[in-house]
């Protein structure tokens, strides 16, 4: 798990372009949107993409992305109930 | 009051320059580029060089980057911020760049759109940009031409100025490729150094 959280740290700020961001700066319960990372609508997007292509999940109801992508404790516990890759 | 009736010719308050080898604005040179440096680096070093912090020009494109710091470098001497300032913008190859990307992404083997590309896959997107940044709530505008040409920038401030539309005018050449980079942005207002016509603009376009 935790080097899923890892892997999931480095994903996110390459694929977002969080240039800003370390690693050390993304705990686990770092909130992705709003206060936390202030990530956004786009970012989003970016995120069900990065889950589908890597791991194999489709959020099939956009609904369930608030709770998913809430941090990247909430992510990692999705991919590993859910993925097929 | 207006420009109208105070009857003043619009001018050219500042501008920023940007070619392969070097950013240029006012007269004196902010960055030279490196020969061996990539357009995206020497962005970011020009970025770096403004020490300011937006998060956000990361997820830019190419042409957007370059729109951006154009206008963050005029707006450190000519703050824009909040003003009623218009956007005539222009150039010849549109979004091109991110155009072939989002095109190789979706026509790869292993499909998959990228949002972050796609969102810029209209030219106007850098006005957008520029007016989140400053707070313009201003008419915009984004050409397509052929070739740089001064009259789309004297023509269109003109008349928005003199009809009121707004009280300054950021015109801007934002033309770019890969390996290239041509880009003009300057300020117009009521009052300033050199008078907003065809050859003060060219002038300014020459200079390399």
């Amino acid at each position: 798990m935790s080097d899923l959280k890892q892997e999931l740290k480095e994903k996110i700020i390459a694929q977002l372009n969080l240039e800003d961001i370390s690693i050390d700066d993304l705990q686990d319960d770092t909130p992705l949107f709003g206060e936390g990372l202030g990530l956004d609508s786009i970012d989003a997007l970016e995120l069900i993409v990065l889950l589908d292509k890597t791991y194999g999940i489709k959020l099939a109801d956009p609904k369930d992305g608030r709770k998913v992508f809430e941090t990247i404790q909430t992510m990692a516990d999705y991919i590993e109930a859910n993925r097929t890759k | 009051m207006t420009n109208k009736t105070l009857n003043l010719k619009p001018h050219i308050k500042s501008y920023c320059r940007i070619t392969n080898k070097k950013i240029i604005c006012d007269g004196e040179v902010f960055l030279a580029k490196n020969e061996s440096e990539t357009t995206e680096e020497f962005f970011k070093k020009i970025y770096q060089k403004l020490g300011i912090s937006y998060p956000k020009f990361h997820k830019m494109d190419l042409l957007c980057k370059a729109g951006f710091l154009a206008s963050e470098l005029i707006a450190q001497t000519e703050s824009i911020f909040e003003t009623n300032t218009a956007l005539v913008f222009a150039n010849k190859s549109s979004s091109w760049v991110s155009d072939e990307k989002h095109a190789q992404s979706i026509y790869s083997k292993e499909s998959s759109a990228s949002p972050a590309v796609f969102v810029y896959t209209l030219p106007n997107i850098v006005l957008g940009e520029i007016s989140i940044r400053h707070q313009l709530l201003s008419e915009n505008l984004f050409l397509i031409f052929e070739a740089f040409s001064p009259d789309i920038f004297t023509e269109y401030a003109n008349q928005i100025l003199t009809e009121n539309k707004a009280e300054k005018v950021l015109a801007g050449w934002v033309e770019l490729t890969e390996n290239e980079m041509d880009v003009l942005v300057f300020l117009i207002d009521s009052h300033g150094d050199l008078e907003l016509n065809k050859e003060n603009v060219t002038n300014l376009y020459l200079k390399k």
